[in-house]
């Protein structure tokens, strides 16, 4: 299978580009805001733009044809931009008091948390396409996508869970008190606090997601990992085999060491806030 | 009882059991616009069930309430409206953490009634004022002493412009020395004119300030009557026995 053409190869890397500096932006506590929400999105807009091309002078690449970083980092923002959302709602589901809302998180979430993530993304490959119409195909990456979302979504769900019941019964009384109706006693009050007290254990999921992104190799995804182990089966590279893994582990390190960093400091920021 | 006609609460033949537990048993009660009702009784005996059916943190099954022109239920724009004519003060203040001493004033306003964020923010400048703590207006909760807290809660309350305030022990998780500033600012709005439920053991405050003092024992109210009467003539054994261990 051909990889996207080398000429070509410079809007993934503008991709990386784009997204890091974003990221480094919303992680500075002075911009948070809720524009950063539609700055997301317009920067998810440029990169499938980007990626996909066939607009403007740029050529179509299929996903069949991603591959390397741009797109380990494509589905890790996928993984925790949609599944955490999903964690959200799969954790408030579960605490409903509608039976079937209820009953529908509980079993996704028990299901989801008793499988490996390799048998969700077989799952999603093969059983899928048993399920589905024969002429009716779904995009591999996009598979492996949904799959991932609903894996971190149920992981993350448990740890929103948690965070939900450590927040005081007091609370759940003040904002009924003041009249506060469900959804915007959540955002604003019973959900904010619930993520700050997980915070070091949601940043793990999300550490873990990022990790978990080669697994998509194993399906035959090109992530930065299947980049380098096909890259080794060229016989003019394969000398260089531990070079070329060294640098994979650099970058994971890279991004993972920072995100743990930044997770600390966040901490030791809203203790801050609390202390007396 | 009340002197200034209007009738603000009307409770009758309350009920309410928690699973087979009944704890609340027959109670009637009526507060009169502008009245401070204050209710005491031993630890268990349904002083906080009872507040708390007032603005429907919890439910009931029997008997009726009627607050404000509302009877308190689970329709949502009756309880919505409920919800808006009541405010409640916590034993353990129930502030938000996480946001400022103005955030936390402001936030009801804001999202519950939909005010403007400046008119709502000059207002809780002027209720910070009013309970004197408006120096701490930009401090988080858990930076203020137990007594500043419970006057900011006091005053979120107040935001809402409610008809009734509840009180739950508002003093008994306060460091003495602090227990005479919350009591302070709870008299003042007494004076004003607002009308209050109080549960408390504070009973220099009650003989002060109540118009009527209930003691609950077992979830039935066992007495009703006028500070003087209650203090210095209780018709019941049992309040006479809680007042000699208060004394
Ligand atoms: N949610 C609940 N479920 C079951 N039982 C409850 C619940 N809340 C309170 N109770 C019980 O009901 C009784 C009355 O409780 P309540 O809190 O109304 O008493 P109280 O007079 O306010 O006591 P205190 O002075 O200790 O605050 C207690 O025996 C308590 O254990
Ligand atoms: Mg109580």
């Amino acid at each position: 299978m051909e990889r996207t053409p080398y000429e070509e190869h410079y809007r993934g890397a503008i991709v990386v580009a784009l997204v890091t500096l974003l990221a480094i932006y919303t992680a500075i506590p002075r911009f948070w805001n809720v524009y950063l929400i539609p700055i997301w999105a317009v920067c998810g807009v440029i990169s499938a733009i980007l990626m996909f091309g066939s607009v403007f002078w740029l050529p179509f690449v299929g996903t069949d044809e991603w591959g390397g970083l741009p797109l380990t980092m494509i589905v890790f923002l996928t993984t925790v931009g949609f599944g955490f959302p999903l964690a959200i709602l799969f954790a408030l589901g579960r605490r409903s008091k509608l039976p079937i809302i209820k009953a529908v998180c509980v079993i996704t979430i028990e299901i989801v948390r008793g499988l490996s993530l390799i048998s969700v993304l077989f799952m999603m490959i093969i059983f899928l396409s048993l399920f589905l119409p024969g002429d009716l195909t779904i995009d591999k990456l996009l598979r492996a996508l949904v799959g991932m979302v609903i894996f971190f979504g149920a992981y993350s769900a448990e740890v929103i869970r948690g965070g939900l019941q450590a927040v005081p019964n007091g609370q759940y009384d003040a904002v009924k008190a003041l009249g506060l109706n469900y959804l915007k006693s959540h955002i604003l009050i019973i959900l904010l606090q619930a993520l700050r007290t997980v915070l070091p254990a949601l940043v793990n999921d999300i550490i873990g997601a990022f990790k978990n992104t080669t697994f998509a190799s194993i399906i035959g995804i090109f992530d930065i990992f299947g980049a380098a182990k096909a890259s080794l089966r060229d016989v003019s590279w394969t000398r260089y085999a531990t070079e070329v893994y060294i640098f994979v582990a650099l970058i994971f390190f890279i991004y993972c060491f920072s995100m743990a960093k930044y997770s600390a400091f966040i901490e030791r920021r809203s203790s801050k806030e609390r202390a007396r | 009882m009340s002197d200034t006609g209007g009738e603000l609460v009307r409770i009758s033949s309350l009920n309410k059991w928690y699973g087979d537990f009944h704890v609340l048993r027959d109670i009637d009660l009526v507060v009169g616009e502008s009245e401070k009702v204050v209710i005491c009784g031993p630890s268990g005996s349904g002083k906080s069930s009872l507040l708390r059916c007032m603005n429907r943190l919890e439910s009931y099954q029997e008997g009726s309430i009627t607050v404000a022109g509302n009877k308190v239920s689970d329709d949502k724009a009756s309880l919505n409206r409920l919800r808006h004519a009541t405010g409640m003060v916590f034993q353990n203040f129930n502030l938000f953490p996480h946001l400022m001493t103005l955030e936390n004033l402001t936030i009801g306003p804001v999202y519950s009634l939909a005010h403007p964020v400046a008119e709502a923010r000059a207002k809780a400048l002027q209720m910070l004022d009013r309970v004197k703590v408006a120096d701490q207006a930009l401090k988080y909760p858990g930076q203020l002493s137990g007594g500043q807290q419970q006057r900011v809660a006091i005053a979120r309350a107040l935001m809402m412009e409610p008809r009734l305030l509840l009180f739950d022990e508002p003093t008994s998780a306060l460091d003495p020395e602090m227990i005479n500033e919350v009591l302070e600012a709870m008299k003042e709005l007494a004076e004003q004119g607002m009308t209050m439920v109080i549960v408390t053991h504070e009973m220099g405050f009650a003989r002060n300030v109540a118009n009527l003092i209930g003691f609950m024992d077992h979830g039935c109210i066992r007495e009703a009557a006028s500070p003087e009467e209650f203090f210095n003539n209780p018709k019941s054994e049992r309040t006479r026995a809680f007042l000699s261990q208060l004394i």
